[in-house]
């Protein structure tokens, strides 16, 4: 289940996607809007989408974390649009055989989308508003590039 | 060669709108479309040095020559989850 959303998150939507008789250890992310951010106080978060795009990118980072670990379900959910301090903005899922590949997997599906899918917030404060410029978009290394930066170094 | 340009976030704001129709030549790269995009819309210049391209949804470089691209997208720094 990979989902771009104006709606609230539901956790429990998200832990049924992933269910899996072969999973012994679900992990779960959720990302939340936090009432401050660099010592300013936050009111609320909006966030946007290059939606096609967005979404094709969180199926990369599907794919890329089912090759690297032994992923039997993973599940992502991204809201759009405007949320309230406490409202769960990004969600995501992964269920494994073993915990240790399912809490791995779910990290770097949440740090990989945080550099990889085309979505901005706007942070509301209570003396005005500004886009997050966050991290410069890069397309996903996937695993054998990485192997073959490494390999590529010489000893 | 006809193009749409699609700008997000900080970019619609500085410029304005979130989409351009540009007349460019058949080679151009996506840099030098922004940077004609610039000339028109002043105040995306200082954007510019940490945009990203996307072709038709896909990631493109900078310095990519574009035959027949549709839809360029220039994606300000992401700041998802």
């Amino acid at each position: 289940m990979i989902q771009l959303t104006h709606q609230t998150i539901t956790p429990a939507q998200l832990l049924a996607a992933v269910e899996d008789d072969g999973s012994g250890g679900t992990v779960l992310f959720l990302g939340c809007v936090r009432d401050h951010s660099q010592g300013q106080k936050v009111v609320a978060l909006e966030y946007e989408a290059y939606e096609p795009m967005a979404v094709r990118q969180m199926e990369s980072i599907a794919a890329e974390a089912c090759k690297r670990w032994p992923v039997q379900r993973l599940a992502i959910a991204h809201r759009l649009g405007y949320m309230k301090v406490g409202e769960i903005s990004v969600a995501i899922a992964v269920s494994c055989a073993h915990r240790a590949e399912a809490f791995e997997a779910c990290r770097f599906a949440i740090d990989t989308l945080k550099h990889t899918v085309p979505i901005w917030k706007k942070e509301y404060r209570p003396d005005g508003s500004d886009w997050v410029e966050g991290c410069e978009a890069h397309p996903i290394a996937t695993k054998s590039e990485t192997q073959q930066k490494k390999e590529a170094v010489p000893v | 060669m006809k193009i749409t340009v699609l700008l997000f976030a900080s970019l619609r704001d500085a410029a304005g709108t979130n989409r351009v129709e540009l007349e460019t030549p058949s080679d151009s790269t996506p840099r030098q479309i922004a940077d004609l995009l610039a000339e028109r819309y002043s105040k995306l210049r200082p954007h510019l040095k940490t945009i990203a391209y996307a072709i038709d949804g896909e990631f493109v470089a900078a310095d990519l020559k574009l035959i027949a691209a549709k839809e360029l997208a220039l994606l300000p720094p992401v700041s998802g989850g």
